[in-house]
């Protein structure tokens, strides 16, 4: 009995170890950036601070019964002695015992998991209203802003209420911002009102882990999510659900300033081009306009010119003020050591690579996708304007990818 | 001595034989496997061939962990590993996980209740074929002139899979070898479901009460049950998904009031209900080992038993929590959290049973009892990160992730594989009347323990520091670069560890040590005849007097519980029965139908990929030729004059 007592007190060191080693291992998570484990907000602290102590609830009963496979085997193994074991069918107080106990912590995990499934389902009061479109392989945000005015080259006026951005998306500080997860485009009427959906994608997720869990974009479908940043900095998201080629290069970032900065941002977002693209006339307003809008077709897919409008690739308008581009996987800006863009070293080379040749840079499904373009394009992602180039359609040059990319920058 | 067969020729004696085909005869050699009825040569089939696609999964499982091991992989392009992805779960489940369960099933539900064969031979082996025919076809999707094998995910969520190929979202024909590929797989297992239900109901020895049947014949029923309900689910799905993407049918095309979610509850609704189908048989095999190497009955047998149908029925009610993060409603996800809580209470029940079943045993901790071990830890690790599933907000940031690749590898590789593999080694002397190497075996059980571990276990946080599942590459610094390459150093000790096995496998069948008809001194039928059983497994059908049957032949109990040995001779009745007997026993005759019918299959599923009429014309014909001569063939050839 004596040995068996050293060799329970050996499993019960081993276990305890066992238990220490996850626990440094939950402590010793690193900071990335996207961590559960380290919440930068409301709603992703709540999660946590509700999956911690079930986590060790669970940890607990996976000691006791691993101890327990492990001491039985070890403590009824046969030999001399023990060769004829009493044989036992059964008992039922230990059959109700280890029913009912189960079933009890589990009532107690079901409150505390209910509790909290309603307090995130709640609708708020005046939100912040972002729409996070999901596209193959990029996120399109369009945030609801105050009445602003539009000027077209012709100088004709429109009035916007939101303002459209690719794969990056400002939030203010401390305020519950409501996302709605879609994967389609709002039809929108000459009235400004939305009579149905266009340009739907396949499934995506939005996901930024220090804010919050999951939220799939579903087409067809609303999905309302909030998300809330205690302090400033830069979140990651990532698309969460598989959606084809090049899903794992679908990253994104939330921007969390003060309020002073995001108002800024809102106003400087909802400014016209810092260069026009067209004349009054409608005629492009230079050489590199010329690339832009007729020889390349770039306006084909994206929009340049106008902070408030989507089409089928990212509006590019204020391009030059995102840090990043490629669906967040290319810096847009040389970086300090605390990871701050540095405004002033633009990665143009880089820029003026994904112009030239996109898919040599990411995988792409692009082979068709300089024909003419629409919702039922038979494309998904950045085409390559040097290779495979369709007959009748323009050859690029890396000149000219250059140039176009210098244009860009300019957008800030 | 009169059999049902018999009784059978008897009645159609009358009837002009109708033989389109020159009847096989030949029970032994080469081609004998091509047009058998036996159904343990149909179950070896099957385990050798789920093992083999166990291999294939296993490689593409080593190039993805090779992709991995380090930021940035350059090993496999974006495309590759999305098709590797998606073959290594296809394969997983569908060509490994049901099929090994389906050939053990195969070999021992008739030894074990004391039957002679199955209902239903001639549809076992099309069951057979079907699956090899399904599986073969999906991986053609290979082949260089077929564009690339499916890459939308063994889930294949719609729109992404069921677009349109000229909408761009999946470019290739993968998808729909998937589609048509699994609706094939589909058949075979429905098929081997409604045979294994029919078996067990109908064909059971005398005596053989319910209450007396082992578990594992118990979960391969409720296991056959759920097959044979979730299957036209998941059937129905994938019809839906064939039809969007090549006739334009928009099921699941939301701009013209199609719903991409409704995909997800069919294919769920089939898919939790797989997972059981995945597991409960795992469940039956090592609740057959631990009491043997207990020396001890299962504890609580008849709560074991009710919490495996508890389990089947439960199961049915959980599929939602596949979709936490699709935006159900609070309502709706509160349900599903609740059910999926609900359900570990009976899984949980069948753990404190097993460790009730070792508790005062005296273990023989041999190769079979190590993996049953194993199971019983792995498994509840697997079991315990499921609750915290259930857990739904906690879920909206596991899902997805790692975390979840950790769970269901404990469930269905610490679970189902080690319990496989646990009797592979117990019942391979049954089989070839050779002991695998038991020494070989425990070093094969430790490797692939730590294998396993070092592989999965570190999923868990890598989940929970936000890598996201299904990417091709990771970027560095993200703090994920340690515990992926332990990952991949992992993998391949797994690999070790399943070549051991299969090294083990194969030298033991020729050249392990005798093995006799009851090497472990085992409680059920199996054990009472001979090693390899005879073609016609029991020379005498046994009356079965008791729960573990074989064990109570050979002892009882005394006032004090204790084991008391019988008189010899008891137990040798039934095991050596007169060996001439078995020429007086007719068995079903071979038949080559089951394999010409599969045969039309692929060619109809080739017809439906590419819009081939003329093919598929050619796929019909052989497929009613095949069924047309297999209805007027009688079951028992006529026995030469």
């Amino acid at each position: 009995m004596a040995s068996f007592k050293t060799k329970w007190r050996r499993s019960a060191v081993a276990a305890g170890v066992l238990a220490a080693a996850l626990a440094l291992a939950g402590c010793a998570t690193n900071n990335n950036g996207e961590n559960t484990l380290h919440p930068k907000g409301t709603e992703a602290r709540r999660i946590l601070s509700l999956f911690t102590p079930i986590f060790w609830v669970a940890v607990f009963v996976g000691v006791c019964v691993l101890t327990a496979t492990l001491v039985f085997a070890i403590k009824f193994r046969e030999r001399p002695g023990n060769t004829n074991p009493k044989q036992i069918h059964g008992s039922t107080p230990l059959e109700i015992g280890w029913t009912i106990v189960p079933a009890l912590i589990l009532v107690v995990i079901a409150v505390f998991t209910i509790k909290t499934i309603f307090q995130m389902d709640r609708t708020l009061k005046n939100p912040i209203e972002v729409q996070a479109v999901g596209k193959q392989w990029w996120w399109q945000f369009n945030t609801k802003t105050d009445p602003y005015k539009v000027t077209a080259a012709d100088g004709t006026q429109t009035t916007a209420t939101e303002i459209v951005t690719a794969n990056e998306v400002h939030i203010p500080v401390g305020k519950n911002v409501q996302i709605n997860a879609q994967a389609c485009d709002k039809v929108i009427d000459a009235k400004g009102k939305q009579t149905g959906l266009t340009n739907c994608n396949v499934i995506h997720s939005f996901w930024v882990p220090e804010l919050n869990g999951k939220a799939d974009a579903v087409p067809g479908r609303d999905h309302l999510w909030i998300i809330e940043a205690d302090k400033a900095g830069t979140y990651l998201g990532e698309c969460a659900e598989y959606c084809g080629l090049s899903h794992a290069n679908m990253h994104f970032r939330v921007i969390a300033e003060s309020p002073d900065d995001y108002a800024k941002w809102v106003k400087q977002q909802q400014k016209g081009p810092a260069q026009a693209l067209l004349t009054a006339d409608n005629k492009p307003a230079g050489n590199v306009q010329n690339l832009i809008v007729n020889k390349f077709g770039c306006v084909g897919c994206h929009v340049l010119t106008d902070p408030s409008k989507y089409a089928f690739a990212p509006n590019l308008t204020h391009l030059a003020s995102r840090t990043t581009f490629a669906s967040g996987y290319f810096d847009l800006y040389a970086r300090d050591k605390a990871g701050n863009p540095i405004y002033s070293q633009p990665n143009t080379q880089k820029l003026a690579d994904w112009i030239y040749n996109a898919p040599g840079l990411l995988p792409m499904e692009s082979k068709d996708c300089r024909l003419p373009p629409g919702p039922n394009a038979p494309c998904a992602g950045m085409p390559s304007f040097s290779q495979n180039t369709p007959k009748g359609q323009a050859t690029m040059t890396k000149d000219e990818a250059m140039q176009i990319a210098q244009y860009l920058l300019d957008q800030k | 001595m009169t059999t049902v067969s018999d009784a059978i020729s008897h009645v159609e004696q009358p009837h002009q034989r109708v033989d389109l085909l020159h009847r096989p005869t030949k029970s032994t050699g080469f081609w004998s496997w091509f047009t058998t009825v036996d159904h343990k040569k149909i179950g070896i089939l099957y385990v050798v061939t789920a093992f083999v696609f166990l291999l294939v999964g296993g490689i593409e499982a080593l190039l993805i962990r090779l992709q991995l091991a380090g930021p940035n992989g350059k090993v496999l392009t974006a495309a590759m590993y999305n098709q590797l992805f998606t073959m290594h779960g296809t394969t997983m489940v569908f060509l490994m996980g049901m099929p090994l369960a389906v050939g053990f099933g195969n070999y021992l539900l008739p030894l074990m209740i004391g039957a002679r064969d199955v209902a239903f031979p001639r549809l076992n082996m099309f069951g057979y074929w079907a699956f090899l025919m399904g599986g073969l076809f999906v991986y053609s999707s290979f082949l260089p002139w077929n564009g690339g094998a499916p890459n939308a995910g063994w889930f294949g969520y719609t729109p992404l899979s069921s677009a349109p190929i000229g909408n761009g979202f999946l470019p290739g024909h993968g998808a729909d070898f998937w589609a048509v590929g699994l609706v094939m797989l589909g058949i075979g297992s429905t098929t081997s479901a409604i045979n294994f239900i029919v078996t067990v109901l109908n064909m059971r020895a005398p005596g053989m009460t319910f209450l007396r049947m082992p578990v594992f014949v118990w979960m391969m029923l409720v296991t056959a049950f759920l097959t044979l309900f979730a299957l036209p689910v998941v059937t129905a799905a994938l019809i839906m998904v064939y039809m969007d993407r090549n006739w334009g049918s928009n099921f699941f095309n939301s701009a013209i009031g199609g719903d991409p979610l409704l995909y997800q509850h069919l294919f769920w609704i089939f898919g939790h209900p797989e997972v059981y189908i995945l597991i409960l048989p795992g469940m039956g095999i090592i609740s057959e080992i631990l009491p043997v190497f207990s020396r001890k009955p299962l504890f609580g047998y008849t709560v074991v038993i009710f919490s495996g149908i508890a389990i089947g029925f439960m199961g049915w009610g959980v599929w939602a929590h596949h979709m936490f993060a699709t935006g159900l409603g609070p309502i709706a996800v509160s349900a599903f959290g609740l059910s999926t809580m609900l359900i570990a209470v009976p899984t949980g029940v069948k753990i404190f049973n097993w460790l009730g079943t070792v508790w005062g045993g005296a273990i023989r901790l041999n190769t079979p009892m190590l993996f049953a071990l194993g199971f019983i830890a792995m498994f509840t690790i697997g079991g315990l990160s499921g609750v915290l599933h259930s857990v739904v907000p906690a879920d909206t940031q596991q899902t997805d992730t790692y975390f979840v690749v950790a769970h269901f590898h404990y469930v269905l590789f610490g679970g189902t594989v080690f319990a496989f593999f646990g009797g592979l080694f117990y019942w391979f002397p049954k089989v070839y009347g050779r002991m695998m190497n038991d020494r070989l075996g425990k070093w094969t059980f430790w490797v692939l323990l730590v294998g396993f571990n070092l592989t999965f276990f570190p999923m868990h946080i890598l989940g929970l520091e936000g890598q996201p599942r299904r990417t091709y590459r990771y970027g560095s610094g993200l703090g994920w670069d340690t515990y992926n390459r332990i990952a991949s150093l992992g993998a391949f000790v797994i690999a070790i560890g399943v070549l051991l096995l299969l090294v083990n496998m194969v030298v033991s069948r020729k050249h392990g040590q005798p093995a006799g008809a009851d090497p472990w001194d085992g409680r059920t039928l199996e054990w009472s005849i001979p090693s390899p059983p005879p073609e016609f497994n029991f020379a005498e059908v046994p009356e079965v007097e008791a729960r573990d049957d074989w064990w109570h032949r050979k002892y009882t109990e005394d006032d004090r519980g204790l084991l008391v040995r019988l008189p010899s001779g008891a137990a040798e009745a039934v095991g050596h029965g007169d060996a001439e007997a078995g020429h007086h026993i007719h068995l079903p005759s071979p038949s080559y139908y089951p394999l010409v019918l599969s045969i039309g299959l692929p060619i109809l599923g080739y017809a439906a990929v590419y819009h081939t009429l003329w093919l598929g014309i050619i796929g019909a014909i052989v497929l009613t030729f095949g069924a047309y001569a297999w209805a007027i063939e009688p079951p028992t050839a006529e026995e030469p004059a």
